[in-house]
């Protein structure tokens, strides 16, 4: 656990001391901000054409909001997370790390979490969001919070992927295009699913399954459901071993 | 402290390291000498555990190096080729990294810090961000890097490079002082660094060990022959051409400052018959003394040696 520490803070450090870092968050927030500004504004439109009667403003705002947090995350994730190993690589720590007593296990979760901490503190500034709009009315604090566990669950698998990706390679720029392939796939097996399975059920029973899509509406539309947390925790566990097994084997090669 | 066993090592199916075995001593400081692509680094990343052999074992303190790989990482120091460094850090931030991932007690560090701080000279760029260091600096932050876990085997993959003279000589003596209290092995291509600094050496060639000894064992095991210098006052070819008249002289060679270079078996003392020769021709006889060969020459000597015997 120290060791897992000492990784994350010194990631973390060199994080916050990265132009990099601040560029893909700014340009990431001004883009979700202008995208609900655009909503906002659709939105006080109906609200001023029809009334607000029988109608979710929660759910009309935030909707689209977690959607479009979780989709543009197919561009932070790729950012921060290619660093990570080939990093490493280039500035000829690897040798330091690996002769040292910190295990493999301890350096991928230093890693994963001093990436996903950028994340976090991504949707922590986000929460200006919901609290200027507490000043405008009653706000769904069932739907915002099933959203926000949505963001933090799913956001966890796709960075636990972004990390895999880099540590299959040593070069950063191959590190960021496979993870945002990856990152593509993963939301893109969902219109797999529908297409394949009117010919194979069965394929297209289980890639149903492996879609990401569905789970994330779910956690944006208010549901919680304990299956879909269950998939991106064990999806970030399987990335994150996947990592380990990828820099324990890459000596080998 | 280490045994190297009939260690191989293959790279897409180039074996670049050949039935490696040695042994350090407990305290001793062994150097590694080869010339370039002579398999010095792979060699000391296979003893760090960074890289795993094709074939045989390492040991280090008694632990396996492929099964308690945990173990042996305690226990060592390494200053890999190229400085690991991490450019965004101060001086002080990277080490005290190290510090953690080398598991270094919290109460010892501070003290830690200031002796490694002290022993490598980085007083002046304590605060500066290692990215801005220069090539020499970075050298010394790696170096402290290597010592600051105060571990019991120290494993330097050519300690003095990119530094300048006055720090090589610092480096040296600093690696001297560390003798007895750890086990060091140091790679160089520079023989003056191995006769300042070692115990012992071991020569390596194309991935093979060419020779194993102390610096002196060295010296005389492998000089097959003598060498004596001479200098005359006149007829300096005239000499050269009568001594090479001699029976079993090996050859005679001009060599600067107007002296003459004569080689002749080792078990044989020429020098009685050189001198008459030289005083018959009346040629004045001013200077006759036994030259011994230098390590660079030893080196030389043996790593053609082995390429002729392989040819
Ligand atoms: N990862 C690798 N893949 C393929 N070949 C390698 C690899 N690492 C080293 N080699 C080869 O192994 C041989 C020995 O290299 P090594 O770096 O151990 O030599 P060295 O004695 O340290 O040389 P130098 O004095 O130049 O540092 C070289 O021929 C090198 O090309
Ligand atoms: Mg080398």
């Amino acid at each position: 656990m120290r060791m897992i520490l000492s990784m994350f803070r010194k990631d973390l450090k060199i994080y916050l001391l990265s132009p990099l870092a601040y560029t893909i968050v700014g340009a990431f927030l001004l883009i979700v901000g202008y995208l609900y500004i655009n909503s906002l504004a659709y939105y006080i439109l109906q609200v001023s054409r029809w009334g607000g009667y029988g109608f979710n403003a929660t759910k009309f705002l935030f909707y689209p909001l977690f959607q479009n947090v979780l989709f543009l995350l197919i561009f932070l994730v790729p950012v921060l997370t290619m660093r990570t190993f080939p990093e490493e690589e280039a500035s000829g720590t690897f040798e330091l790390l690996l002769t040292s007593p910190i295990t493999e296990f301890q350096i991928v979760m230093g890693k994963f979490l001093a990436s996903y901490f950028i994340y976090l503190i991504t949707l922590a500034i986000l929460l200006y969001i919901p609290i200027t709009l507490r000043k405008a009315g009653e706000l769904d604090i069932g739907l915002l919070i099933s959203g926000y566990v949505g963001m933090l669950l799913a956001g966890a698998a796709f960075f636990a992927a972004g990390v895999f990706a880099a540590s299959l390679t040593r070069r950063q720029a191959t590190a960021s295009m496979v993870s945002f392939a990856l990152l593509l796939l993963l939301w893109f097996i969902n219109w797999a699913a529908s297409n394949l399975g009117t010919d194979y059920p069965v394929l297209g029973g289980i890639l149903w399954r492996l879609a990401i899509f569905n789970r994330v509406r779910a956690f944006s539309e208010g549901v919680i459901d304990l299956r879909n947390v269950i998939f991106f925790v064990s999806l970030t566990v399987i990335f994150l071993y996947l990592s380990v097994m990828s820099l324990a084997s890459r000596r080998w090669k | 402290m280490v045994e190297v066993q009939e260690v191989g090592k293959e790279f897409h199916g180039r074996w670049v390291l050949r039935d490696v075995s040695f042994t350090v001593k407990e305290g001793e400081i062994l150097g590694f000498l080869g010339p370039n692509g002579a398999g010095k680094t792979t060699t000391m990343r296979i003893i760090t555990g960074y890289l795993p052999p094709s074939v045989g074992r390492v040991k280090v303190a008694g632990y396996d190096v492929t099964e308690n790989p945990l173990e042996v990482k305690k226990r060592i120091g390494y200053l890999p080729e190229s400085p690991p460094i991490y450019r965004e850090l101060t001086v002080k931030e990277y080490l005290k990294f190290v510090m953690e991932i080398k598991d270094v007690p919290r109460r010892e560090r501070k003290e830690r810090l200031s002796e490694v701080i002290e022993y490598c000279g980085l007083k002046d760029v304590y605060g500066r961000l290692v990215g801005n260091l220069s090539r020499g600096y970075r050298q010394r932050v790696a170096l402290a890097q290597a010592l600051i876990s105060n571990p019991d085997l120290l494993i330097l993959d050519e300690p003095t490079s990119g530094l300048d003279a006055v720090q090589i000589a610092e480096v040296r003596s600093l690696i001297r002082s560390l003798k007895g209290k750890h086990t060091v092995i140091l790679s160089t291509h520079i023989l003056p660094e191995v006769t300042a600094t070692c115990d012992r050496v071991i020569i390596i060639s194309n991935g093979k060990i060419v020779a194993e000894d102390t610096l002196e064992g060295l010296e005389a095991r492998l000089r097959p022959s003598k060498k004596v210098e001479i200098k005359v006052a006149r007829y300096r070819d005239k000499v050269c051409e009568e001594i090479s008249k001699l029976p079993s002289v090996i050859s005679v060679v001009p060599s600067r400052n107007d002296a003459i270079l004569v080689e002749y078996p080792q078990s044989l003392d020429l020098r009685e018959d050189i001198a008459r020769v030289i005083v018959n021709l009346g040629a004045g006889l001013l200077e006759l003394k036994p030259v011994s060969m230098t390590l660079e020459e030893v080196f030389l000597q043996l790593v053609t040696e082995e390429e002729a015997g392989k040819a």
